[in-house]
């Protein structure tokens, strides 16, 4: 079905779901589920005189150095085992073992070796969200056609050119796909994290978890959803600018 | 052949399978090709013909002999003087139509002006000049090839290799493909290696046509084609081509057979 034509079904999903939530919320009080109404009120009071927009900046600023290296290391690397054999025989077994591993799992150790500090945080994001790009970058790298290198050798373009004109344009829309992937499991770890070592956004969810009512945190977790949800479309709006023979092409399917 | 464009002197390849055993594609295989000369390599799918036009190309290393172009050594050298149309035009689809005719030309360092000036112009000879800014999955497969030819064309290639190019359209589309390329070549007469597997493919466009054995691929008989220039689509129904097709097909069918038995 059209776009349009599903548009009043999407909006029927949403407010449903938000009167539900309201009928449950006046059912069991806000100090055991607050009602969207609160959670509303709440958020606004959070984000006009709270720590909200601080901690939010100052998480996400910490979250982009750990996502970017996680990018700068998993990107060349899914590339190099997509390409090569030998390098996909050495670290693939790694990469299946670490891709399945919780990154709260690896927080006590993590703490040992890094302390509580930045580097921790750091350190959590990055292996939260390295090796999903990492992933996503190799299975495009190997989908890369073999007649598509030969179009290119064939019109005597040198190795760097091969490169430049064919295996990055066929890699961009898994780039960006690992990348999209990437951000969500770094955001996600962020949190988690700084529950932890209490600092941060976490450090707020933590806290506001004591209080007597439940909007606040409620309205904190509505706020972490809508930012996700903001990143998520922001890069897939790059995407779609950037490639479009790749959006256009899904489309035609 | 006093003045031979293209030589190509004892080709041999043999592959190895995966299970280490060995497959003999190509043996030995020598000829030459006069300039603007079309000659079709006509032979069974899968005998070798389209291996010997990647060695020529510099795509497939060869186990022995040379490729001479101008009397020059091009063995395993691609970008040298050849331009190749491939099976399933094999388009980059992340560029548009005229981004594709440009590919050559931008690997060459041509600048951006003077590419988009030779695409232009080559998409307008093969009638795509409304779709430019179309990327191939928005062609149908004969437009697609069009691309391909005209990506072929643009780089001015000394010698023009066609690897089964209108193999994969249907049969409409590959006749007026065969008519539009012979239009474009008459203009632009070229040196032509043209792989196929089409008697009458093979006969209404070359001037000599190569007959090959099934793998390891030889030269069972060349034909020399009588038929004037421009070549009409009315001499298919001519006596003298009917005969020529029936003898071509009786030794490809010969040639088969010891398979078979």
């Amino acid at each position: 079905m059209e776009r349009q034509a599903l548009l009043p079904w999407r909006l029927a999903g949403i407010v449903g779901t938000l009167v539900l939530w309201e009928i449950a919320g006046r059912t069991l009080g806000d100090e055991r589920l607050a009602a969207p109404t609160l959670v509303a009120v709440a958020a606004w009071d959070l984000i006009a005189h709270g720590p909200l927009v601080t901690e939010l900046l100052g998480s996400l600023r910490q979250l982009l150095v750990g996502y970017g290296l996680a990018c700068l290391v998993g990107m060349p690397l899914g590339a190099a085992m997509g390409r090569s054999r030998r390098c996909d025989v050495i670290v693939h077994p790694w990469l299946s073992m670490l891709v399945v591993t919780s990154a709260a799992a690896l927080v006590p150790l993590f703490l040992v070796l890094f302390g509580s500090g930045l580097m921790f945080r750091m350190a959590i994001v990055f292996m939260a969200s390295v090796w999903f790009i990492t992933l996503t970058t190799y299975e495009g790298a190997k989908r890369i056609e073999a007649r598509h290198l030969d179009v290119a050798r064939s019109f005597g373009a040198s190795p760097m050119q091969r490169f430049r004109y064919v295996l990055l344009p066929a890699l961009y829309p898994y780039l960006l796909a690992g990348a999209r992937i990437g951000l969500i499991h770094a955001l996600r770890a962020m949190v988690m994290a700084e529950m932890f070592v209490l600092v941060g956004y976490g450090a707020l969810i933590h806290q506001t978890g004591l209080d007597l009512s439940t909007a606040p945190l409620l309205a904190l977790l509505v706020v972490l959803m809508t930012v996700s949800l903001g990143a998520n479309a922001v890069l897939q709006r790059i995407g779609r600018v950037c490639a479009p023979w790749y959006e256009n092409r899904r489309r035609a399917r | 052949m006093p003045h031979s464009k293209l030589i190509i002197e004892d080709i041999s390849k043999t592959f190895r399978r995966d299970d280490g055993t060995q497959m003999p594609v190509l043996l030995n295989q020598s000829m030459e090709v006069a300039d603007r000369e079309f000659v079709a390599l006509l032979g069974p799918s899968g005998c070798g013909k389209s291996t010997l036009l990647r060695i020529i190309n510099g795509l497939v290393a060869t186990d022995t002999g040379r490729v001479l172009l101008n009397g020059k050594d091009i063995t395993g050298r691609p970008g040298e003087g050849c331009g190749m149309v491939f099976q399933s035009s094999d388009l980059l689809p992340w560029r548009t139509a005229l981004g594709n005719v440009e590919f050559g030309l931008e690997v060459q360092g041509v600048g951006k002006a003077d590419r988009q000036r030779v695409s232009r112009d080559l998409l307008r000879r093969v009638g795509l000049t409304e779709f430019e800014h179309a990327y191939p999955h928005q062609l149908s497969g004969g437009m697609q090839q069009r691309v391909g030819i005209a990506r072929a064309f643009a780089i001015n290639p000394e010698v023009l290799l066609m690897d089964e190019p209108f193999g994969a359209l249907d049969v409409q589309t590959r006749d007026d493909m065969q008519v539009e390329l012979l239009r474009l070549w008459e203009d632009n007469q070229k040196t032509v290696l043209f792989v196929t597997h089409g008697i009458e493919e093979a006969l209404y466009l070359a001037d000599r046509v190569m007959v090959f054995s099934p793998r390891p691929a030889r030269v069972l008989k060349v034909f020399d084609i009588p038929f004037p220039r421009p070549r009409r689509e009315e001499i298919k129904t001519e006596p003298l081509f009917l005969e020529m097709r029936r003898e071509i097909g009786g030794l490809l069918r010969a040639s088969r057979e010891p398979a078979l038995a």
